[in-house]
């Protein structure tokens, strides 16, 4: 690392040498790097894991997150709030402190924060390297041992190196490759995933042998596509950029003839499908543009006044669809642990049910992350109270799961089905940390997350 | 001249369903033909089966060129590299080059 006159460090140096192992072994080792698979890790270290390890197929962490940035809106402020009163906050203050807006109100959504998509991708390494969490990139996960056992022994690359480990966390995600791209969806549309470089997604859960659902359609199809993309901000008129740089949002009315109304029910996050969304163009300010709609053939977005020069950063072939999510979806308890043949899988963010977004991709990473350490230490695991929203949530998404026609819901806290509900159950009371955090002290919970379970075992005996 | 598939492939299914002399096989990252199995469609269709359903086009006939430089690819994409928070720089993963490749398939399925 070379040291900058502030006397701040920077990664990402040429690396100078070699790793010459060819193996490696940790209590925990995370299967995907984004934002569930980190707050999975962050959550084994706090608990008292000694060496945990985050396999990362692409070159850099955060998945998805790379390329989002909405945290905050809604539920989710509540989420949040929860999560760091629980000792789980360690991303979200990641998020806070790369915020380039906060309290921002869009169309169905107030006090949103929008993180910086530049920024956010090293300070999350930051954070898990300050916490002493290994991660490999590059570093696709191609086979699951068992050995004759119950238990998963190890996980390997696809050239064979083998990292073995004590309990295991699926992080990897729901989204691609190319073939569900291309099934479920409009074809591959060359986004952030990278699937022709780093190999497509592969599903640890399923490298297990167990059986995975999908999520489903309104018409009958599967899986649902990503609900937003992004633009070069140069790309767009001055007029506009300021105006998202003012506030974080710009709206921009689209002409009458490209109004279509029926696109709505395409996109994965149900939040913001509002009828804002079908007459104007919303964009957010994330360092770049966040276009909140799935995809817009780009001869139609350069037909709205101001983005007669727009271009797509991603997915760079946003003129035909966006990348398709809710492939495989792994069979869960309320502590994230996958159902199964193998007593020491967990599983995290988008595998553990149709939720939509960082907030809730965080959250039940932790979970999983702090149970996954309880089971190394023979404990019984933690299921959140449904007095949280969090805790709430992740029974409540199982549960509708399991039920007929569930699978074709998507739940995040932002909106839709699940926010409904927080508002009615009381969960929602605007943003208005102190009270969730009272919530979290009520229910006997506060900074569980910091309490060091593998070391507590120690003490007893 | 037996036919190959290229990194293009999708994996979607469709020219092992349907090559009629059962050449077509998934590997571990993409479909392969083992050329000793395919005989081209020849006898059987006009035009080689698989080439025609590919969606994608991955399916052509056999260029060494092509071949000998996949099976020289060390890693997909590069090699795995590790943080370790008490490294102070990165470090790449030792894969042992060329033995550890997961593109040695290609080589292994045109073995006679």
């Amino acid at each position: 690392m070379s040291q900058a006159t502030d006397g701040t460090k920077t990664i990402g140096v040429v690396p100078s040498t070699v790793y010459k192992r060819k193996s490696a072994h940790a209590d925990v080792v995370v299967v995907g790097g984004g934002w569930s698979g980190c707050g999975a890790a962050l959550a084994a270290k706090k608990a008292g894991a000694e060496r945990v390890i985050v396999l990362e197929r692409s070159d850099s962490l955060l998945g998805t997150g790379l390329v989002g940035g909405i945290m905050r809106n809604n539920g989710r402020f509540v989420a949040t709030e929860e999560m760091i009163a629980l000792g789980g906050g360690a991303l979200f203050k990641v998020c806070d402190a790369t915020a380039r807006h906060n309290n921002v109100d869009f169309p169905g959504h107030k006090h949103a924060s929008f993180y910086d998509v530049a920024h956010i991708e090293p300070a999350a390494r930051r954070c898990l390297l300050e916490h002493g969490i290994e991660f490999w990139l590059i570093a696709r996960v191609t086979s699951a041992h068992r050995s004759g056992t119950s238990s998963i022994t190890g996980v390997a690359l696809e050239n064979g190196t083998l990292i073995t480990g004590d309990v295991f966390v699926d992080a990897t995600g729901t989204v691609g490759g190319q073939s569900w791209c291309t099934e479920a969806g409009n074809g591959c549309v060359m986004c952030i995933v990278r699937c022709p470089t780093f190999g497509p997604r592969v599903s640890l859960t399923g490298l297990v042998g167990i059986p995975e659902r999908m999520g489903t359609r309104p018409d009958g199809g599967f899986g649902a596509m990503s609900g937003s993309c992004k633009l070069a901000k140069d790309t767009l008129h001055p007029d506009i950029i300021a105006e998202m740089e003012r506030t974080g949002v710009a709206m921009v009315p689209i002409p009458e003839h490209l109004v279509h109304e029926e696109k709505l029910g395409l996109k994965a996050c149900q939040q913001y499908a509002l009828p804002e969304y079908a007459h104007n163009i919303i964009l957010l300010d994330t360092g770049q543009v966040k276009l909140m709609t799935s995809y817009i053939p780009l001869e139609q977005l350069r037909q709205v006044p101001g983005l007669e020069e727009a271009r797509y950063l991603d997915p760079y072939s946003g003129t035909i669809g966006n990348s398709m999510r809710y492939s495989q979806l792994s069979p869960r308890d309320d502590a994230m642990h996958v159902r199964g043949p193998v007593d020491n899988l967990y599983c995290a963010g988008e595998k553990a049910g149709l939720l939509v977004g960082h907030t809730e991709a965080m959250a039940t990473g932790w979970v999983a992350g702090h149970n996954a350490v309880r089971y190394l230490a023979g404990k019984e695991p933690l299921i959140l109270p449904d007095t949280l929203a969090v805790g709430d949530a992740i029974t409540y998404v199982r549960e509708e799961m399991e039920r007929p026609g569930g699978l074709s819901k998507k739940y995040t806290f932002s909106g839709s089905v699940y926010f409904q509900r927080m508002k009615q159950k009381g969960l929602y009371d605007g943003p208005k940390p102190e009270v969730y955090h009272a919530r979290v002290a009520k229910a006997g919970l506060t900074d569980l997350f910091n309490e060091k379970i593998l070391q507590r075992e120690k003490v007893a005996v | 001249m037996p036919h190959m598939i290229t990194a293009e492939c999708i994996n979607c299914t469709a020219c092992a369903t349907d090559c009629p002399v059962e050449a077509i096989s998934p590997g571990s990252h993409q479909f392969i033909i083992n050329p000793k199995v395919c005989v081209d469609c020849e006898g059987l269709y006009n035009t080689p089966r698989c080439a025609e359903v590919c969606p994608v086009g991955a399916c052509v006939p056999k260029r060494e060129s092509y071949e000998k430089k996949m099976a020289t690819l060390a890693a997909r994409g590069a090699r795995p590299v590790r943080y370790g928070p008490e490294a102070s720089t990165p470090e790449y993963v030792e894969v042992g080059w060329y033995e550890e490749s997961p593109f040695l398939f290609i080589q292994a399925s045109g073995e006679s």
